[in-house]
């Protein structure tokens, strides 16, 4: 794939926390790179502390690195304030959590309208398109119920579909199946893969599940906050112990 | 990239559906607000209600026309007739009431013992502007009437009925203020004959009324004060004409002077009551600063994620914002509903009791819609400020620790 195909590029990414004023810096992240191009489904897994949430934080914009560089685009998003990043996200990244959030005064569909709602879009066209989403995964039944009145598995799917309301290029996925039961788990997973080859979106998507590794276009395996060779030691370690 | 805003539209629903999604806290808070508004429309309007009572006992229609025009100086500034001439040019003025006032000695023709008595003398215009009027016969309108009071008859032993139409002797002693020229002394009109024109039932103190043209024939020549009447009730025409007799050196004394003196401690009896009111309004406030704290905890993580999906923080912070307005203009309104009815009300109850009772109904409730429309604006300020802390607060909010909030 030539250059102009790349969507995502973290360069050399560095990201260290101090808790308190005079505590010392916790590194988390230690000079992370990837690419991940067009209609990519990337995987990013590792054990926990790895370090791959924090590096979707900051794909995502929702945190700044303390050092190094990240392209949307082509767009360094890194030198954009938190409301510029919070445009960007609203414009082209679509995302998923591992648990649902909602704001709960509102009606399954309002949520689902909610981001077209907030890049100004008239509530009438927003109502239209959350509709439509609602449909094309069979949950317009629960349209006028309230999100925390339907099941976890029932709740991601309306995520998705809230997540693709505004036909973002691409989706982030933070263990979207952590929390739910395998059929559950499967439909959330049928439906990324639907997104990533019928509509041609880019899926990025972190997973302790390493069944799932099958299912990426490329994986992204890290370790103590760095992106490690697939077939490093730990890694192969880490694989055949979860496939026992 | 684009601009995006989101529409007001949405923004007030989300408010309002967070707000109503806790109906009872809502309800209370609201409640809060509204006692808070309620009492000082309520209290403030009480006030208003007084001063009312008290400036309408104090000055009827007709009085809020005349000027009291007066002479420090009677040797300086002459009340005379040429006076009376020079001011009634002035175009503001409608007509000038003169009023002499002097003492004097009354008696029966028959008899020898005499009684002291305050003479007043005056003219047709005068006993208008004054409102002095005969409970009994007429107002002296010949040099030879005179109209007395009941406190003179019971010094000489006359009999109210049949008084009127007798005749008494009245003995006029005419200061040196009352003369013209320096070197005039206080002289005595001994004896006149007068003939019982009217009577007041005033029993206060002795009293004669007479014409003034009486005295103007017997060496008086000036007058003691002028009533002066304004064609316009319009403060402007008050103000000028009172200039204009400030000019030629006369004292005046108006009405609405006492008016604005009872205004303004009735003013102040507002201000205690309005603080009365504003202690309820406070804890309200508080009230509503605690609804709105506890709200944006509980939805720290709605916050964070509206962040997340890339709302704006502009957007966050009039989303709390009208949160705390919706409280402020539903209590200010409802609160401005519930003070003026319950003034009218009570009112009501007044005036049924009144009439009841058959005495002069009277409204003990007043509220200037002026003040009321204040009170309920500043309910809206005073929602709008205990807005602004929790809204500045969720602005702050981290999306991300916020998502992980529990």
């Amino acid at each position: 794939m030539d250059e102009s195909t790349k969507v995502i590029t973290v360069k050399d990414v560095y990201k260290s926390y101090q808790l308190s004023k005079n505590a010392p810096l916790i590194p988390v992240l230690n000079g992370v790179n990837f690419e991940i191009h067009k209609r990519d489904f990337a995987i990013i897994y590792g054990s926990s502390g790895s370090g791959k949430s924090t590096i979707l934080h900051h794909v995502v914009g929702l945190e700044v690195p303390s050092k190094g560089k990240i392209f949307i685009d082509d767009k360094d998003i890194t030198v954009l304030s938190d409301e510029e990043r919070g445009i960007l996200r609203a414009k082209k990244i679509g995302m998923v959590y591992q648990v649902c959030y909602w704001i709960k005064s509102l009606l399954v569909w309002e949520n689902v309208a909610m981001p077209l709602l907030i890049i100004g879009y008239p509530p009438k066209v927003a109502k239209d398109k959350a509709f439509y989403a609602l449909e094309q995964i069979s949950m317009e039944k629960y349209s006028y119920k309230y999100p925390v009145q339907l099941s976890g598995g029932e709740q991601q799917r309306i995520g998705l579909a809230r997540a693709i309301i505004n036909d973002p290029e691409i989706v982030i996925a933070d263990e979207p199946t952590g929390n739910l039961d395998t059929v559950s788990a499967k439909g959330i997973m049928d439906y990324l893969q639907f997104m990533n080859k019928r509509q041609g979106r880019t899926i990025v998507m972190v997973t302790h599940n390493l069944s799932y590794l099958a299912l990426a276009s490329r994986t992204i395996a890290m370790k103590d906050g760095k992106v490690v060779s697939a077939e490093s030691q730990e890694i192969q370690n880490m694989i055949k112990q979860r496939q026992i | 990239m684009t601009k995006m805003r989101m529409k007001n539209k949405v923004l007030f629903l989300l408010s309002y559906r967070s707000l109503w999604s806790h109906r009872l806290r809502a309800i209370l808070t609201i409640t809060g607000v509204t006692i808070g508004i309620a009492s000082i429309i309520f209290l403030v309007s009480l006030g208003y209600g007084l001063e009312q009572l008290v400036t309408n006992q104090i000055a009827n229609f007709s009085a809020f026309t005349i000027i009291e025009t007066s002479s420090s100086n009677a040797r300086i500034v002459k009340m005379d007739q040429e006076a009376i001439q020079k001011i009634s040019e002035f175009p503001k003025i409608q007509s000038v009431g003169r009023v002499a006032n002097l003492a004097g000695r009354i008696k029966k023709v028959e008899s020898d013992s005499t009684a002291e008595t305050v003479i007043i003398a005056g003219d047709a215009n005068y006993w208008k502007l004054a409102e002095i009027k005969p409970d009994d016969g007429n107002l002296p309108k010949e040099k030879n009437e005179m109209m007395i009071n009941k406190s003179v008859l019971n010094l000489i032993n006359e009999n109210s009925n049949d008084v009127i139409g007798k005749t008494l002797k009245l003995s006029a002693i005419i200061p040196a203020e009352l003369r013209q020229g320096e070197e005039q002394a206080t002289t005595t009109v001994e004896d006149i004959e007068l003939k019982v024109s009217g009577l007041s039932n005033d029993e206060q103190s002795p009293i004669v009324y007479l014409d003034d043209n009486l005295l103007l024939d017997n060496g008086m020549d000036k007058y003691s004060s002028f009533k002066v009447q304004v064609a316009e009730k319009d403060s402007k025409s008050i103000a000028e004409t009172r200039a204009f007799l400030d000019n030629f050196g006369y004292k005046t004394d108006y009405i609405g002077d006492t008016i604005s003196e009872i205004n303004q401690v009735f003013s102040l009896f507002r201000v205690i009551l309005a603080a009365f009111g504003l202690i309820a309004l406070v804890v309200a406030a508080l009230g509503t600063f605690n609804t709105l704290t506890i709200s944006l905890l509980e939805r720290t993580r709605e916050v964070g994620l509206m962040k997340a999906l890339g709302m704006r923080n502009r957007d966050i912070y009039k989303l709390f914002l009208v949160e705390s307005l919706i409280i402020g203009i539903f209590g200010g309104i409802i609160g401005l509903f519930v003070g003026v009815i319950l003034g009218q009300v009570i009112n009501l109850v007044v005036r049924l009791l009144a009439v009841k009772s058959q005495v002069e109904t009277i409204s003990l409730f007043s509220t200037p819609w002026l003040f009321a429309v204040g009170v309920a604006s500043f309910s809206i300020i005073v929602g709008f400020l205990t807005g602004l802390y929790p809204a500045k607060r969720a602005v702050k909010i981290n999306a991300l620790d916020a998502l992980k909030y529990e």
